[in-house]
């Protein structure tokens, strides 16, 4: 079967530290200080029990973004790997209000401004785009795991290839759940339920 | 040794023979000068000016000492007041001495150069110690003090670097014969009770109750943050730059506050302002906001005057036997804040 990148995220770990979402933004580049970014982990009050999501792009098998996307910007590489070219980006932000999940974020030309004061010359980012998550393809080119994985304490994010047995995330797909399923995109990523919830 | 008892009572033959050390002392025995007149305070790493109760109490105490030196990473409401600031290299740029949990062994090692003019703590106590006379017993580097440590499992400083973390063979612990005189668990404590307490765990009632208009004043920690010490973090005052208070949705409709206004947290110690977060996640008595907000140093750019801090509104506490820091016995007013 071909290779297929994924995440799948166990909702019992979670512990709301955010260190994920720091971790993103300084591998990525993303312009943290305005709350942007390629994840985010949310804080809901259900009843009296707080719920805590990590989000991120789900990376549909069926991705609405790359569809309709007028450029191409947004493709998908032999690893099943939903990517922006942000040379090829211009701006039009179909993709987000095509996105059901709210993944994709527009990188401005003053967040731009801001990223190379920033980082200066070790800034990779060179157009303002529309961003997403590409399960750090960055580092993963350098034989590194996404860096909300490799950060996270509670190990609450597993990565990998639901199609290879040797996988970390192999056994866990099939008892974990897709978010949104009725929206017909087929995310890859997936949830494993907090114990005792429905 | 030391001719004169501490000045916190800690340790054997004080008042809190159990006690590891009571920073929060410091403010009653300047103002008592009991057992002795304290004349200069060090702090290292220790910012009491936010988080030791009663600021207010602090500031007097502390303006009553003839030096005051602070060794820190960033500018600290203590720092501020010190005379002399040390100025200690970030954690990125020292190393440390091991640090064992559980089976491993680890050591903290720089991964930079310090950026600015600064020196480890440990360079400090050494600089310190050499400057007062004492030098002859710190002449030694992190380096050879780690290797001490590790000689008894034939390891080296540069081993431990190497590897980053390692893994010592233990024995397993044998929960069929415990530690303890009896080798059982052991619910009395003849220890505690030497130290004055009760053999077994009592209930101690608080001094402060909530009654009137008065809520019991609660804090807490969130993971996103680090005690007192990140709230000027770029990348975590993004995440959350400022604390709220949260108040349940009867107490607050009482007091006509509603989610996101702004509110007067007093006492008799001090007061804040900060948000109101009205949820039911809190009891009706009781308030609760996160530590380490209400940053006075303007040197902290971003923390600055972002939110309230809780060490202004609880009083200075040594608790009995472990001589902690006591908190959570305070009680607080709320109201809106009319703008």
């Amino acid at each position: 079967m071909a290779q297929r990148l994924t995440m799948v995220i166990d909702l019992n770990s979670c512990t709301n530290c955010q260190a994920c979402v720091v971790s993103c933004s300084n591998a990525n580049e993303t312009p943290f200080w305005t709350g942007k970014g390629r994840t985010q982990v949310t804080d809901q009050l259900k009843g009296r029990q707080r719920e805590f999501i990590p989000r991120l792009c789900q990376q549909c098998e069926d991705a609405p973004c790359e569809r309709v996307c007028p450029t191409g910007a947004t493709y998908r590489d032999a690893s099943g790997v939903v990517k922006v070219e942000q040379e090829d980006c211009i701006g039009c932000k179909a993709c987000m209000a095509a996105c059901p999940y709210g993944a994709r974020y527009v990188y401005d030309a003053e967040d731009l401004q801001h990223a190379r004061a920033r980082w200066g010359d070790i800034l990779r980012v060179k157009n303002p785009h529309v961003d997403k998550c590409d399960l750090c393809a960055s580092r993963r080119s350098g034989g590194l795991e996404p860096a909300c994985v490799a950060t996270c304490m509670g190990q609450a994010r597993i990565f990998g290839d639901p199609n290879d047995p040797n996988s970390p995330v192999y056994k866990l797909y099939e008892k974990a759940v897709p978010v949104g399923p009725e929206y017909g995109t087929k995310p890859a990523v997936r949830y494993i339920r907090k114990a005792g919830r429905s | 040794m030391p001719d004169r008892p501490r000045f916190d009572g800690n340790g054997k033959g004080g008042k809190y023979p159990l006690g590891l050390g009571s920073v929060q002392a410091i403010p009653q025995v300047v103002e008592s000068k009991d057992p002795y007149e304290l004349k200069a305070a060090i702090f290292f790493r220790l910012n009491p000016l936010k988080s030791s109760g009663h600021t207010a109490r602090w500031e007097a105490a502390l303006k009553k000492l003839e030096l005051i030196v602070a060794i820190d990473t960033q500018m600290s409401e203590t720092a501020r007041a010190a005379h002399y600031i040390l100025p200690e290299s970030h954690y990125l740029e020292r190393t440390e001495a091991l640090s064992v949990v559980g089976d491993t062994v680890s050591v903290r090692q720089p991964v930079i150069k310090p950026l600015h003019d600064t020196r480890s703590g440990w360079e400090i106590i050494q600089g310190l110690a050499v400057a007062t006379g004492i030098g002859h017993y710190f002449k030694f580097s992190m380096e050879q003090y780690n290797n001490a440590l590790l000689s008894t499992l034939g390891w080296t400083h540069e081993q431990v670097a190497e590897a980053g973390v390692l893994q010592v063979s233990s024995t397993p612990p044998n929960y069929g014969k415990l530690p303890t005189p009896s080798g059982k668990v052991e619910l009395i404590q003849t220890r505690v009770q030497d130290a004055g307490g009760t053999s077994v765990v009592q209930w101690v009632p608080p001094k402060t109750r909530p009654e009137g208009d008065r809520l019991r004043f609660l804090h807490g920690h969130v993971p996103v943050h680090t005690n007192g010490y990140t709230q000027n973090n770029p990348h975590l005052f993004a995440l959350m730059p400022e604390n709220d208070l949260w108040i349940h949705p009867e107490t607050a409709k009482a007091r006509g506050i509603k989610h996101g206004d702004l509110v007067e947290v007093a006492n008799e110690y001090g007061s804040g302002r900060l948000k109101a977060n009205v949820t039911e996640g809190i009891r009706p008595d009781s308030v609760w906001m996160c530590h380490g907000f209400g940053t006075r140093s303007p040197e902290q750019h971003l923390a600055y005057g972002r939110g309230a801090a809780d060490g202004d509104l609880y009083p200075i506490m040594i608790t009995p036997i472990a001589a902690a820091l006591g908190q959570g016995d305070a009680t607080v007013t709320v109201r809106k804040v009319v703008v």
